[in-house]
């Protein structure tokens, strides 16, 4: 074998890894076996610690272990906790190992911080509900998943947290199972889920297929300088990564290139697992067609809303790609797919955002087009921009969700005879002067999104337009995704500020005097996060332009080190920077001022609305009710299926039933015959048996008198009688 | 005087046979268990006499007599045990009868 070389990953070992998902199971596993009597005997507080020293434990860790990661050298910064081998079948070998990387940190951090902020708000928000414990042992188990997802060293790992988040978020939306609608929408959300995670299982095995080369044996093990690297079919994520680097003098990356050139019926192999890996993404990450379950996944409690289907959870899409940059940055066709229905489901979330009159509707369109956005991101390849999309998305978006979460409570518990909507917008509306914290909060949170400098999503979204921009790999061109992005961060800044005058301002609160700021563990979380919002921005990624080097895109340089080798982007002057950024700012400014024009009030509007709602009534109603697409699945798919159920019920029954019927009848003819041959045959040699050997029996008994006398006598006779024969014979 | 008179192996022998013969008549007739024992007690003894005889004229053969010394032993333990058996016997039937005692053929 001709002598390999590569950037082998380098990394250190730790011992303390596996402890940050446990200390959540941990608090899972107790709240959910015995929550109820906890709660009934110590009372909510003890439930409250339970899950909040869990989650805090978690973070400290966490912290700790990132603080370790970021002692090491850049490029080594790679720490492992292999605790042990969990499978082993062929050329599978699966350890239970947990890996922390600068990608893996970011999201930790998010996870277990925002996790716990969430928690604390929480238990304010859960305070009232009966079955406090049963969402704090949920709330764990998710958290527990979501970083079993992010820390695991192989793609098995992954699909398992995966799964895990999977099924938190159907438990955590139907939490309130008692209300119909809600546990259909956690049914909904896990049935779309399932179809995405077939596409996910599907990637999945057509890369371990295709890893299985026919060059060198998958068994054997390549010797390159500083130890050895396994070659072949693979699921770990570091071991994968280093096979790709790997390449001979001449600078050929032989297995990379491989699995490159290799097809399945002509299309492709990498098109076929960046296709079925992003269909699992699209269904977990709400991007289109798989979108649906995500508005309706909103009948869960709000902190849920803001922590899975906001800060985490969804984005675990983004993180997946991030995670696997090296195999999607070989297949520009796959990205194109990415960055394409990235953009078209950012559009379409936003346009749908600017229509609905549910606050919480209206921040889940918003998050399926932020979503959208960061695919855009990683699609072009710019996967650290992605990642910092991510980021600030999960601390605006979790604030905009807990303040949009006070509103409702504060709506909710004004009324207490619960005939409104409490999420309805058109029921809010004047809540600025009493609710100030929560109204603060969340106009940081819409400053945020819509992309004004002064706050984070400005800096992260304007890096995205920047880079769909000079991008030079997906083959549409740059110019034409910038201007689609750029007029939907105008509708985002739009849509956003709509709500927040629906919510805050437009008209006076008619129950004024029962509404009132909500409780010190919600807004202290609110603060919090409203600071986040803010700072994460310039503190991580001063832009470029500006005389910095964001410092998120050097601290992620070595986890994208291949992908951004690969990753093409065209050479603009700087000074255009500044005019797209001030570009951005205008959208926004419009967005804003469109807004507050039609929103600030009302009374004085209202007509003017109403006629555009008149005027273009059709087009209001598609968007409205969102492009029809749960109606086309409806008609397209879910009519189809029963029809098809149907029908094959009635072939159960008429068919399949008949055929069951007959053949229990033949059984029953046959085992009469069986049986009647038993009785008569079978049984009849048996009694014919016994009946000789009783009958036997019965006269060889007088031959027993029981006298001494006539034995003695039968036993001379009989000596005598040897002796005889034997005198006789002689 | 190699006569019929002198007393030699078969008179021994002529009188072990009466005596078995007469054991296994009292053996054979008799319906009282005690009274089989006793004819038990001939016919052992009969048999230690051809021992004792064949001992005696057979040149340098001891071990005949050491059988019937066994003899003696096992006719006596054989008694006591026999003995036994038939004072339970007794006590369960109120009889020595041996052909009233044949419950076990029903």
């Amino acid at each position: 074998m001709e002598s390999l070389t590569g950037d082998i990953q380098a990394f250190s070992r730790s011992q303390i890894l596996w402890l940050i998902p446990l200390f959540p199971l941990l608090g899972a596993l107790i709240n959910g076996l015995c929550g109820r009597s906890v709660q009934a005997r110590f009372g909510r507080r003890a439930v409250h610690a339970i899950a909040l020293g869990a989650m805090g434990l978690s973070s400290l860790l966490a912290i700790v272990a990132v603080c370790k990661l970021t002692a090491l050298p850049p490029a080594a910064r790679f720490l492992l906790d292999r605790r042990w081998n969990m499978l082993s079948v062929g050329a599978l070998h699966v350890d239970l190992a947990f890996a922390l990387d600068p990608l893996s940190a970011v999201m930790i951090l998010i996870i277990t911080l925002v996790g716990t902020l969430i928690h604390v708000y929480s238990t304010g928000y859960m305070a009232r509900d009966p079955a406090g414990w049963r969402f704090f042992a949920y709330l764990n188990l998710f958290v527990f998943s979501m970083l079993v997802l992010v820390l695991g060293d192989s793609l098995f790992l992954m699909f398992f947290g995966w799964e895990g988040v999977g099924l938190c978020s159907y438990l955590l939306i139907g939490f309130w199972y008692g209300d119909l609608a809600k546990a259909r929408a956690g049914k909904k959300a896990f049935i779309t889920n399932r179809v995405g995670d077939w596409g996910f299982l599907v990637g999945l095995l057509l890369l371990f297929r295709g890893l299985g080369d026919g060059r060198v044996p998958p068994t054997v093990d390549t010797d390159i300088a500083g130890g050895r690297v396994a070659v072949g079919p693979m699921l770990n994520v570091r071991e994968l990564h280093d096979q790709m680097s790997l390449h001979d003098a001449g600078g050929k990356h032989v297995f990379a290139a491989a699995l490159a050139g290799k097809t399945v019926l002509g299309i492709p192999l990498l098109f076929l697992v960046g296709l079925a890996l992003f269909l699992g993404i699209a269904g977990k990450s709400a991007q289109l067609p798989l979108h649906v379950w995500l508005p309706d996944a909103m009948a869960g409690p709000t902190p849920v809303s803001a922590l899975i289907h906001a800060a985490t959870m969804v984005t675990a899409g983004v993180y997946l790609i991030a995670r696997l940059s090296f195999l999607f940055c070989l297949s520009p066709h796959a990205l194109t797919v990415i960055a394409g229905v990235g953009l078209a489901t950012a559009l379409f979330g936003a346009a749908i955002a600017a229509t609905q009159t549910d606050i919480k509707k209206v921040l889940a369109y918003s998050t399926i087009s932020q979503l959208g956005f960061m695919f855009l991101a990683v699609g072009v390849g710019a996967y650290w921009v992605g990642v910092f999309h991510l980021l600030t998305h999960a601390c605006f978006k979790a604030c905009l969700f807990l303040a949009a979460g006070s509103a409702i409570h504060g709506v909710e518990h004004a009324d207490d005879a619960g005939t409104i909507d409490a999420q309805d917008l058109r029921n809010m509306g004047g809540l600025a002067a009493l609710m100030p914290k929560t109204h603060l909060a969340y106009l940081l949170g819409c400053v945020s999104i819509a992309g004004f400098p002064v706050a984070a999503g400005f800096y992260s979204k304007d890096e995205i337009l920047w880079k769909a921009f000079t991008q030079a790999q997906v083959f549409v061109p740059g110019g034409v995704l910038w201007a689609i992005a750029l007029l939907t961060a105008g509708l985002t800044a739009f849509y956003m500020f709509r709500s927040y005058y629906l919510a805050f301002w437009a008209r006076a609160q008619p129950a004024a005097a029962h509404i009132h700021e909500s409780p010190a563990s919600m807004t202290t979380v609110l603060a919090i996060l409203g600071a986040a919002a803010v700072v994460t921005g310039p503190l991580l990624g001063w832009p470029e332009a500006w005389g910095g080097h964001p410092w998120l895109e050097r601290f992620l340089a070595p986890v994208f080190a291949d992908a951004d080798a690969a990753a093409r982007f065209g050479a603009h002057a700087h000074v255009l920077v500044f005019v797209f950024q001030l570009a951005s700012v205008v959208v926004a400014t419009a967005g804003w001022a469109a807004a507050r024009g039609l929103y600030r009030d009302l009374a004085r509007t209202e007509a003017r609305l109403e006629g555009w709602r008149q005027a273009f009534f059709r087009l209001h109603r598609v968007v409205q009710g969102k492009f029809f697409i749960d109606e086309a699945y409806e008609t397209m798919i879910l009519v189809p299926m029963r029809d098809i159920s149907q029908g094959l019920a009635w072939a159960d029954r008429h068919i399949v039933d008949r055929i069951v019927r007959l053949a229990a009848r033949a059984t029953r003819g046959i085992a009469t015959l069986d049986g009647w041959f038993d009785r008569h045959i079978v049984d009849g040699a048996v009694n014919a048996v016994s009946t000789v050997a009783f009958a036997g029996g019965r006269r060889l008994v007088r031959l027993q008198t029981g006298r001494i006398n006539n034995y003695v006598l039968g036993m001379t006779i009989g000596v005598v009688a040897l002796v005889a024969v034997s005198w006789f014979i002689g | 005087m190699n006569g019929l008179f002198t007393i030699g192996l078969p008179h021994y022998l002529t009188v072990s046979a009466v005596l078995f013969a007469l054991g296994l008549i009292t053996v054979a007739t008799r319906r009282n268990v005690v009274a089989i024992l006793m004819g038990v007690e001939l016919l052992l003894n009969a048999a230690a006499i051809n021992f004792v005889a064949f001992s005696h004229f057979v040149h340098g053969a001891v071990a005949g007599q050491v059988f019937a010394l066994f003899i003696v032993v096992l006719a006596a333990s054989e008694a006591v045990i026999a003995l036994a058996i038939v004072l339970t016997l007794f006590r369960n039937f109120r009889t020595v009868d041996a052909a009233a005692t044949a419950t076990l053929r029903e």
